[in-house]
Parts: C-alpha cells; sequence; structure tokens
C-alpha cells in the first residue's frame, strides 16, 4: 500500500506492506534503530513510539495504521542539535544505564508530558509502568520525569 | 579528604547521550550490505536421539543460503564458560547434537537472507526423534536407577570444605532450616545478538557481541574453527544489560561458524523466548543449614548442604556450587565450618551464571538461617549479626586471605538507625496484635562479595596507555561494560590521574586486537582490578612525561609542578611546558613515543558489606506481600560513579524483591519445559510495584585500590531477598524458606497456622 504519514515532523510517502508490524518497519524500512524490541508481545514498552500523540507499542501495531498519522520515534526529539527536555533529564538524573529501555521509556514519558505538563508522581508511575527497566530500580527514571516537567514548564 | 577533580563527581554514563537519542548502536542494530540472517529451530523432546532431520524442503526455498544440523555441522566439542584454553572444563556442547537433552534445545539453524525467510525454513524442517526415558526433578536425577543425561551420570560433586570440626562442637544450641531458590530468567532487556564477519581474502574473523569476555569467546570460536587466535577478532559490543547472562559464550561458536562456512557475514539476534530457553536460567537451589550457637547468641559453627538443578548440561554449575562454598566465610567468624554441595543434571533448560555468583544464593540460605536462629534465641537480628561479624581486616577461613578494610558493623548501625529500625520493629508488633487483614514485618539481611579474582586464580589486569600528538589519551584496556558506567569510572581514573578532561581521552571497551590479555569482567572485578591497572599505566605514563619535561626545561624533575595539562617551575611559573609540547619533543627530539603499557595483578580481595533492611505489609486475604520501605547500606570503599552506585542499587532490589516474591521460571514436572517463555508471565516488578528505597553508601578508601574503590554490581542483589523474607516470617509469625513466597504460598501457610 501507499503510506502517508509524517515523520518526526517531516511528511513521508512510501510504498510499503500495510500488515508489517510497525517496530520492523520503522528498525528495517527506516532504519531508525533507536526503537527496540525486548519481548515482541507488548509487555516490555522498549519498542514505544508515539502516533498521533499516544505511547504505542510499535511490536503490536500494524504499519497500515500508520497511514495519516503523525510518528514520532526516539531519534526525532533533538531538534537542531539540542535535546528535548526529557533527554536531558534522563543524563542529569543518571537515569541511564545499560539503556535498552530508554528510548520506550522517553516516548512514554514524551507522549505524558504532552497530555499533561504537570503529572504527579502517581501519575508519571502509570505512564511508565509498561517499561520494564532491569537496571536502575526506576527511583532515577521518576526523578528525570519530575526534573523534565519542571524544566518544561520553566521554558514555557 | 582530598578534593578529586572527577572520581566521586555524578554524570557517569559515558554512553548517555547515545542512549537517550537512541544512535548507540546494540549489537542487534547493524545491518550491513549482504548480511545474512539466522534462526534457530528448537527441538520437541525432553530427552532422545535425532533419528532423521529432513532439511531438503528448506534448503529449496528461495533466499536460504544454508541449513546447519548434527549431520553437516563438526563433531566438536566445546564449552560454554571456558575463557582459557588452560581450563578443565565440562566440555558437553557442540553446535549440533544428535542426543538431545531438553525440550526447546536447537536442532538446526538456518541462514538465509532475511529473518523472515530463515524463519519460514525452519519451520520446513522435518526431525524424528527416538525418546528417550527422562528425569526432570533432582530428586529423580539423583537415583541410583535414573536414566543418565550424560555419560558420566547425573550427579557432579564438589570436593567438600572443613574448617575446624564442626561435628565436635557440643554444649551449644543446634538449629536447622532449608531454603529453597526457584528458577529465574535474567531479563536483561536486550536479548542476546551476535554478528561474524569472515574475511576470505585476509582469512580473518571478526565477532561483534555483548559479552563479558572477548578473550572467552575467542578462545573458544578459533578453537572450533581450528584458527589460529590471531586471526579472530572479537569486539565487546554495548550491552542491554548482563546480570550474568553475558558472561558465557552462547551465540558466538554457531553464528561464527556459519559466517565462517558462508565466508559472509551472519547475524543471530534471539527472541524473548530463546532468551529464557536457550541461554541459561538462574539455579534452583536447596539448601540445608545448620548451626551451633551459644545461648547468647554467639556461633559456633555452621555446616551448609547445598544442591542445585544444572539443566541439561553441567556447564558451569559445579563451579558455581563450590563457589558458593568459598564465599561462605566472608561475613561472619566462624571457628567451624562445613560444606558440601553437588549439581546435578536433568531433561530441562540449562542453568548456569547469574549475578553474583553464588553470593545471592549463600547470603539467601544463611540469612535466612541466622534470622531464624536470632528468632529462636529472642535476639533481635541485628543485635545477633553484630556479635558475630568480621571486623575489618580479618581473615577469612577459606583462602586464608584478608577481608580488607570492610565495616560491616556500620552498615548495621547505620542502616538501623536511617530505617527507624528498633520503631519500626515495635510499630509493627502494635499493628499487628489486633491481627487484622494487614500485616506488617521487618527483616534485615547481610552479605558481602569479591573485587577481584585473587586468589581464585591470578587476576590480570592490563593497560596501554598513549598520549597523543595533541595532548589528548587514548587508554585500551579490556573493559567489558554491562551498561552500568565502568567505561566511565575507568576514564575518570585516568582523567584523576593525568588531569586530562574527560572529553579527551578515549577509552573504548574490550577489543581482542586492541587489548591485552583479560580473562573478563566479572566477579566485580572490573573497578577493583582494571581501574588499578588504569591507574597504575596513567602514573607511569606521568612520570615518563615529567622526565621529558624535565629534559625539555632542562632542569631538575623535583622542582616540576603539574597542573592541568602543564609542567610548570613552582619558583618560575613561566618555565612551563604542555603535555602537547612533551609529545612534540618527545618525537621531534629524542625520537620516542609517549606510551605505557602496565600489567597488575590485584593481590587482595576486600569484601563489600552490604545490609538490605526492609518493610513489608502482607495481605491475608489474598496473600500479596507489599515492599513498602527499603534501604541499602553499601561499603564501597570509594564511589567513583555515586549516581551509577546508587542506580545499581535499585536495580539489585528490584531483582532481589523478585527472587523473593514473584520471579520464577516453573518447570512442567511432566516434561521438563519451561512453563514461561516470554515477558508476559514472568512477574517482574515496574514503577508501580517498586517501592521507595534509599540508600547509604560508607566511603572509607581501600588501601591498595584505584581511589579507594572497591565493587557494587553483583553485592547489590544479594542482601534483599532474604530481608524480605524475613519480614514477610516477621509479619506473619511464619517461617517460609521456600522461595517465592508468591501469594498461593502465603495463604497456604495461613491456613496451615489455622
Ligand atoms: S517489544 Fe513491544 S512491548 Fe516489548
Ligand atoms: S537502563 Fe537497562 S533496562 Fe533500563
Amino acid at each position: 500500500m501507499e503510506l502517508h504519514f509524517t515523520l518526526n515532523g517531516r511528511p513521508e510517502t512510501m510504498e510499503v506492506d500495510g500488515s508489517k508490524r510497525l517496530l520492523d518497519f520503522i528498525r528495517d524500512d527506516l532504519g531508525l534503530t533507536g526503537t527496540k524490541e525486548g519481548c515482541g508481545e507488548g509487555e516490555c514498552g522498549a519498542c514505544t513510539v508515539m502516533l498521533n500523540g499516544e505511547a504505542i507499542h510499535s511490536c503490536l501495531t500494524m504499519t497500515g495504521q500508520l497511514d495519516g498519522g503523525e510518528l514520532w520515534t526516539i531519534e526525532g526529539l533533538e531538534q537542531n542539535g539540542e535535546l528535548d527536555v526529557i533527554q536531558k533529564a534522563f543524563i542529569k538524573k543518571s537515569a541511564v544505564q545499560c539503556g535498552f529501555c530508554v528510548s520506550g521509556m522517553v516516548m512514554s514519558i514524551k507522549a505524558l508530558l504532552l497530555k499533561n505538563p504537570h503529572p504527579t508522581q502517581e501519575e508519571v508511575k502509570m505512564a511508565i509502568a509498561g517499561n520494564i527497566c532491569r537496571c536502575t530500580g526506576y527511583r532515577e527514571v521518576k526523578a528525570a520525569v519530575q526534573e523534565a516537567a519542571a524544566a518544561q514548564s520553566e521554558e514555557e | 579528604m582530598k578534593e578529586f577533580h572527577v572520581v566521586g563527581k555524578e554524570l557517569s554514563n559515558d554512553q548517555a547521550y547515545g542512549k537517550v537519542t537512541g544512535r548507540l548502536h546494540y549489537c542487534g542494530d547493524e545491518t550491513t550490505q549482504g548480511m545474512l540472517y539466522m534462526r534457530l529451530k528448537a527441538g520437541t523432546v525432553s530427552h532422545g536421539m535425532i533419528r532423521s532431520i529432513d532439511i531438503s524442503k528448506a534448503v529449496q526455498l528461495p533466499g536460504v543460503r544454508a541449513v546447519y544440523t548434527c549431520e553437516n555441522t563438526p563433531d566438536r566439542l566445546y564449552d560454554r564458560g571456558r575463557v582459557g584454553p588452560w581450563e578443565t572444563v565440562p566440555n558437553q556442547e557442540r553446535l549440533f547434537d544428535r542426543h538431545i537433552r531438553y525440550v526447546g534445545e536447537r536442532v538446526a539453524a538456518v541462514v538465509a537472507v532475511s529473518e523472515e525467510i530463515a524463519e519460514q525454513a525452519c519451520r520446513l524442517i522435518e526431525v524424528e526423534y527416538d525418546p528417550l526415558p527422562f528425569v526432570v526433578s533432582v530428586d529423580e536425577a539423583e537415583r541410583e536407577d535414573a536414566p543418565k543425561i550424560h555419560p558420566d551420570g547425573n550427579v557432579y560433586e564438589c570436593a567438600p570444605f572443613d574448617y575446624g570440626d564442626y561435628a565436635s562442637v557440643t554444649d551449644v544450641l543446634c538449629h536447622s532450616s532449608c531454603s529453597h531458590i526457584g528458577r529465574m530468567t535474567h531479563l536483561a532487556m536486550e536479548t542476546q545478538s551476535c554478528r561474524a564477519k569472515y574475511n576470505a581474502s585476509e582469512k580473518t574473523l571478526t565477532v561483534w557481541t555483548g559479552c563479558q569476555s572477548v578473550f572467552g569467546v575467542r578462545s573458544t570460536v578459533a578453537e572450533l574453527l581450528q584458527m589460529p587466535y590471531s586471526k579472530v577478532r572479537v569486539v565487546k559490543m554495548p550491552m542491554g544489560g548482563s546480570f550474568g547472562v553475558r558472561q558465557e559464550t552462547l551465540l558466538e561458536p554457531l553464528t561464527s561458524y556459519a559466517a565462517w562456512d558462508l565466508q559472509g557475514e551472519v547475524r543471530l539476534v534471539y527472541t524473548r523466548e530463546e532468551q529464557i530457553v536457550n541461554t541459561m536460567m538462574k539455579h534452583s537451589v536447596d539448601a540445608q543449614v545448620k548451626s551451633k550457637v551459644t545461648a547468647d547468641g554467639v556461633i559456633q559453627g555452621v555446616s551448609l548442604s547445598c544442591r542445585l538443578d544444572a539443566g541439561a548440561y553441567l556447564t558451569v554449575s559445579r563451579d558455581y556450587v563450590s563457589t558458593i562454598g568459598e564465599k561462605i566465610n566472608k561475613v561472619y567468624r566462624i571457628p567451624n565450618i562445613h560444606f558440601d554441595g553437588r549439581a546435578v543434571c536433568t531433561n530441562t533448560p540449562i542453568n548456569g551464571s547469574f549475578r553474583s555468583w553464588g553470593s545471592c544464593e549463600l547470603t539467601l540460605c544463611l540469612e535466612n538461617h541466622w534470622n531464624m536462629v536470632a528468632g529462636e534465641l529472642g535476639i533481635d537480628p541485628i543485635e545477633f549479626r553484630l556479635k558475630n561479624i568480621h571486623q575489618p581486616y580479618d581473615e577469612e577461613v577459606v583462602h586464608q586471605v584478608s577481608i580488607g578494610n570492610t565495616h560491616f558493623e556500620e552498615c548495621l548501625v547505620r542502616g538501623r538507625e536511617a530505617f527507624r529500625w528498633d520503631e519500626r520493629k515495635e510499630e509493627c508488633r502494635r499493628q499487628n496484635e489486633q491481627q487484622r487483614r494487614y500485616r506488617y514485618g521487618v527483616g534485615v539481611a547481610l552479605a558481602s562479595h569479591t573485587s577481584s579474582f585473587y586468589p581464585y586464580r591470578v587476576d590480570v589486569a592490563s593497560t596501554n596507555a598513549r598520549l597523543q600528538e595533541d595532548g589528548s589519551l587514548i587508554v585500551h584496556v579490556a573493559v567489558h561494560d554491562h551498561g552500568c558506567g565502568t567505561v566511565m569510572a575507568l576514564k575518570k581514573i585516568a582523567s584523576e590521574v593525568t588531569e586530562i578532561p574527560l572529553e579527551n581521552i578515549l577509552l573504548q571497551e574490550a577489543d581482542t586486537q586492541s587489548c591485552r590479555y583479560d580473562h573478563g569482567c566479572y566477579a566485580s572485578r572490573t573497578v577493583y582490578s582494571l581501574g588499578q591497572s588504569v591507574k597504575t599505566c596513567c602514573e607511569k605514563l606521568m612520570d615518563q612525561a615529567r622526565k621529558k619535561a624535565a629534559a625539555a626545561l632542562r632542569c631538575n624533575e623535583n622542582v616540576l609542578h603539574y597542573e592541568a595539562g602543564v609542567f610548570f617551575k613552582e619558583t618560575e611559573k613561566t618555565v612551563r611546558i604542555s603535555l602537547q609540547e612533551i609529545c612534540e619533543y618527545s618525537i621531534r627530539v629524542t625520537g620516542e613515543d609517549l606510551f605505557c603499557s602496565v600489567t597488575t595483578n590485584a593481590a587482595a580481595n576486600p569484601g563489600v558489606p552490604a545490609a538490605h533492611f526492609t518493610y513489608v505489609r502482607v495481605d491475608t486475604y489474598t496473600g500479596f506481600t507489599k515492599v513498602l520501605d527499603c534501604l541499602s547500606v553499601h561499603d564501597v570503599g570509594k564511589a567513583i560513579n555515586p549516581d551509577m552506585c546508587r542506580g545499581q542499587v535499585g536495580s539489585g532490589i528490584q531483582q532481589g524483591i523478585g527472587m523473593a516474591l514473584c520471579e520464577e521460571i516453573k518447570i512442567d514436572p511432566k516434561t521438563g519445559r519451561a512453563l514461561i517463555t516470554n515477558f508476559k508471565n514472568y512477574e517482574v516488578a515496574n514503577a508501580v510495584d517498586m517501592p521507595d528505597y534509599q540508600t547509604i553508601l560508607i566511603e572509607d578508601p581501600e588501601p591498595n585500590a584505584p581511589f579507594g574503590a572497591k565493587s557494587i554490581g553483583e553485592v547489590v542483589l544479594a542482601p534483599v531477598a532474604p530481608a524480605v523474607v524475613a519480614a514477610v516470617n516477621h509479619a506473619l509469625g511464619t517461617q517460609l524458606r521456600h522461595l517465592p513466597l508468591t501469594p498461593a504460598v502465603i495463604l497456604e501457610a495461613l491456613e496451615a497456622q489455622k
């Protein structure tokens, strides 16, 4: 099928197999390997991307569902050489260890902060409950979200 | 205390930028022109011989390049746990074996132009088996008449250890307890992956893998392919967590074989199911602990017998058992000790290396026991421990080496205060008085671990450092970062010594071509052993630079001061020379390159005391345990990366709580098959489940350690589970020690109490 969508802010048109997993489309066809596969069944969150403002599991989504939509992957967050507030906060709060969960984690948080710029601790936990991290115990991640939220509201 | 430039500062992840932007490539992220992909076919019998294997349909599928089975691959044995060719190891594995020993064992591999085609071809392979009798449980496998999984039987004893004379201790109270730990999966977020490329014109092979020992992988691969070690290059790739699962050589032999055979580049990435079933699991352990303790709580003797389920191949399991024994005297002063243990093969998935290699198992069994003993004697568990712990520089009796500058007492005492142990204990008593729905409990446990290989084996750590022409620095050391910041730790050490800014230092991960020999990054030795080698090397390099500076400035080197890349005369500050100028002088005037190559051998193995305190709530209606709060206290010597140390504590807590309460891969008693083969059914704490936790790092520098640093990466796990078990038992007045304490187990115990 012919697919029209925007990728990280830029319009794209491509001929694709609409039944392909979105995750494979992103990694293999778009060559954006920042999105990871940890389980392939919607349980780990490593493959999280943002589609039309929602954090979704790209391993459970078909590429056809992208048609007419707006897709953001981790590669799109750094703009003009400047990291997104969430990325900065992850570095500043040392929320990154092996990093394998990080792109998915950051995308979940991106979707959260878009909708809810001042989340409570509980809301933060809920937003990343589907993103499993084996390295950090989540404490630094939660702190990074608060940091990002604060930085974002300062910017505004 | 001396002010450090970079040691002890935060922002400790060398690759943080690459990780938050998705730019960092893990092994499975790389694709190249012409790359081929491998998929595996899993066997379906518990135990049997392959009668026939029909690959005719698979090889005909367009896009398939090769199909490998036991019929067309070399009949050569290798060992996943081996690092050096001099090691005596079980050597039970082949690329493919006609003899299949567990459900899920690989029986064939397909290499094709895409993963999809390879996968499809796997389904076209037809295998017929002649089933053999099999054993699933360790009890069955130990029986005289049990079917043999390997020619030498199923039971592998390890040499018992005795110190003093446990049997002859009299006039004391005897206690006995049994503990059980279930199988777990490491759950590193990245599944295993490997790429290998054969260059036919050079006759060289390059292997990229997120491993813990490039030299170990090289040794196994080179011998399997009968290539000279010099022609095989192994490069350590970033890894998405290890927790022990990347310690052994798993995917590399087969991927390399295919690359060599096809004279091309081949990639294999495991699915989560393969990751769970075809790497290794954490051993299930049964242990009996007996002790002799005086009425006022002084330990006179301990005896530990343990049995590990090795799974279908022995691999590292016998060593694992002996390591448990070797660690038995790292925490308490005990005058009489007995240890024995064995590993038993069963027709189930393989068990093997797991974070802490015995420390978490040993700690669980012993701390469960001491918590029980303290309870029976009516002594507070912290008080009990304070009577028995090692003092700094005590000698542990197994290897008769000093435990170093360790502070068990401080860990307990500071933790007790910070955790409000006494108040909380009293609160729990009051809360539980009414016997309402929720019961509360507190628990504590104490552990230690290693910081080097010494004296288990000679610890060899080598560094090369060369000053570049602009005054920047390249350091080669065979470091394997598990994702927890060890590259940055070593870089900080180099920067601290040379005062060259971090951004001007290149220190990459292990590569057999550019690094000198190293056994690998495990046993928590990276910072202590490799760090000392980096430090020594950089110091020597700076000595050379100083000599050159003195020659260039025509003065005595003693009058020179050094600061931020410049040597100068204290008395005449304009007489100065920068590292860049020294390099130029050295090359152009004296005709020498400024480099240094150093090998250090750790001659000590300081312990790393760790105390964990936890507060839980058990729901007597549902049997569900919630950890409400916990605290870990770690004596690390010096935290080079304090933020990463704290981060690792969090992961240890997550894994430890999992071990105590919910994480388990159950085995089908009828077939030996893993009953959980996906993420979905494996209970792991997410951001909602994880409790709040506090961390205290005790920093009193260890002598002869790089800026005093010892280790942390593995010990973080060790004390967590037994503390949680103690808290549950405290809450319920039970004596549960058969892990995990799932709601079903707890409800059953409550039922039995009635
Ligand atoms: S890979 Fe999609 S949720 Fe795990
Ligand atoms: S940082 Fe390793 S899984 Fe999250």
